[in-house]
Order: C-alpha cells, then sequence, then structure tokens
C-alpha cells in the first residue's frame, strides 16, 4: 500500500516534487527505520519460508 | 475486552477500504482497485473472527482462514505490484496467477472436512484452535505460506522501496514517512503467525488493530497534500 516514486504529485522542483534538506530526523531517523523494516521484513520471510520447507516434505 | 479489539479492527479497516476505493473512483488506478479488495479481505477476516468470539460457525471459520489466512497479504500485495511494475504485462500476469491460485484456495478450503469431534470454545481465540478443527491437506497450507510470502514481499518490500527511493531523492517526506508506516503496520500482521506459535494468541489480535490503524495513518500520510515549503524539513542551518 505505497505510494511509488512514478506516482504524481504536486511537486515544484526541476523533477516537479519539492525537495527536502538534511535534517537529523531525515539524515538518521529514516534510514535507520527503513534499515530496521528491512531487517524484520528478512526475519518474517525467513520464518514463513522455514514453515514452508518443513511443511513439504512431511506431508 | 481483548476480543472486543476485531470489532475494532473490523472499523477500521472498513474505514480504510472506503478511503481507498473513493480515492480509485476519482483517480483510477488498479492498484487502489486491488488495495481496497485487499482491505475489504481484511475487514472480512477481523469481522470473522470477531464473530468467532461471540457464536461458532463453520461457515464463518472458513471464511476467516480464506480472507485472514489466505488471500489478504497477497491481494494487498498485488495492488504494490501494480503500482511499481511498469510493464503491464508482468502486472496482468501476475493478477491471473493470483486469481487462479486464490480460486483454488478458497475451493479447496471450502471442500475440506471439518472434525466433527472437535469442539469449538468461543472464548479461545480463533487461531489456537482452528487446526483441530479444520482438516487442512498439505494444499492447504502450502498455499497458504506461498501466498503470504508473496504478498509481504510485494506489500513490505514494495513500501521499503519507495520510501527508500523517496528518501535518496530528498523528496515529498510525506511519502517517505507514509510508505514507512504502511511497511511497518503490515508487518504486524505479517508475524502474527510467530505470534500465535509464541502462545501470545491475544497479541495476533492487537497485531491485526495496530497493523489496519497504522497502514491507514500511512496511506493518510502520503496522499496527504504535500505543503510548500516543507515546514517539518527545513534545515536548521538555513
Amino acid at each position: 500500500m505505497n505510494l511509488s516514486p512514478d506516482q504524481p504529485s504536486s511537486g515544484r522542483s526541476s523533477t516537479g516534487t519539492p525537495r527536502v534538506t538534511r535534517s537529523f530526523f531525515y539524515e538518521r531517523v529514516v534510514p535507520t527505520l527503513i534499515g530496521g523494516l528491512v531487517v524484520v521484513l528478512l526475519i518474517v520471510l525467513v520464518l514463513t519460508i522455514g514453515a514452508l520447507v518443513g511443511v513439504i516434505p512431511t506431508r | 475486552m481483548i476480543r472486543l479489539l476485531p470489532f475494532s479492527s473490523t472499523l477500521i479497516t472498513a474505514i480504510f477500504a472506503a478511503a481507498v476505493l473513493l480515492r480509485y473512483t476519482r483517480r483510477g488506478g488498479l492498484h487502489l482497485l486491488l488495495w481496497g479488495i485487499g482491505l475489504i479481505l481484511y475487514g472480512a477476516g477481523t469481522f470473522s473472527e470477531a464473530f468467532l468470539g461471540l457464536a461458532y460457525s463453520p461457515f464463518m471459520l472458513r471464511i476467516w482462514y480464506i480472507t485472514g489466512a489466505m488471500l489478504t497479504a497477497a491481494w494487498l500485495g498485488q495492488g504494490t505490484l501494480y503500482l511499481l511494475v511498469r510493464k503491464p504485462g508482468i502486472a496482468h500476469a501476475a493478477m491471473l496467477g493470483l486469481a487462479v491460485v486464490s480460486a483454488i484456495a478458497i475451493i479447496a478450503v471450502m471442500a475440506t472436512p471439518m472434525n466433527p469431534a472437535a469442539a469449538y470454545n468461543i472464548h479461545v481465540p480463533a487461531s489456537v484452535q482452528y487446526k483441530a478443527i479444520l482438516s487442512r491437506s498439505a494444499l492447504i497450507i502450502t498455499l497458504t505460506i506461498l501466498l503470504n510470502i508473496y504478498g509481504t514481499l510485494a506489500l513490505v518490500g514494495g513500501a521499503i522501496y519507495s520510501a527508500f527511493i523517496f528518501w535518496r531523492k530528498r523528496i515529498l517526506p510525506n511519502r517517505v514517512i507514509g510508505n514507512v508506516l504502511i511497511a511497518a503496520g503490515a508487518l504486524l500482521p505479517a508475524s502474527a503467525g510467530t505470534f500465535v506459535k509464541l502462545g501470545l494468541a491475544d497479541w495476533l489480535y492487537l497485531s491485526e488493530l495496530m497493523g489496519a490503524t497504522i497502514m491507514f495513518i500511512g496511506f493518510l500520510q502520503a496522499t496527504a497534500h504535500q505543503p510548500s515549503p516543507v515546514p517539518a524539513m527545513q534545515p536548521a542551518q538555513s
């Protein structure tokens, strides 16, 4: 349920979108959040795939 | 008290689905339509869960499993695929595959026998006792896992990817935050199976409610009109 970079937007820069300049939140917090989400996603996928591998041979 | 949560989840999901489908009627876009369908499935899952907390119905248990355990994540993820994949042919092919697999899943679950000896206890979450009642075949289990892998990877992975791209380009901070929230919200119900295995079945209810709420906030954030200039992201040094 995301909105991709390809979505049209109400921008005003050369690319048609407002640009964000540097801030602590944007430089530190956001990448940490994204990295954390990637880790959690990988854990969930590994657990799910593990369940699949465990199910197939036993059924 | 905790068993009231699925009612709240259903209400929030219904409002969320209405907002997404309203946007679809105004703007079009298959991704919005599929997200709307996915959210209706989400709501059907939480509603049947709420129903099963009040009374037992074999039909509602089947609906709960089909919507809550099998189809929701995959259909939400299919919406994201339509948004991110540039070649429509790939998205259409995946859609066709998902439709066929979904039909097989529905038929398989509807046809699977229910264990007559197992008594359903309305005071215990359905997620704890469904295995004893619903005689799931290897096909059903495998389809459940594959659909969830596909849906989680597409929905959460797509949201993380979008957030990263917007962040790297330093544009549209509302969509960065919105996509981070959508990814986080989607991961909560996606990890619910782990909660159940850990004996925290009640947390499934909470994860569904929090997941729907956080995704809705993320959607509203991502679709909000971007103010100009961007006060929250203005640099301190400028």
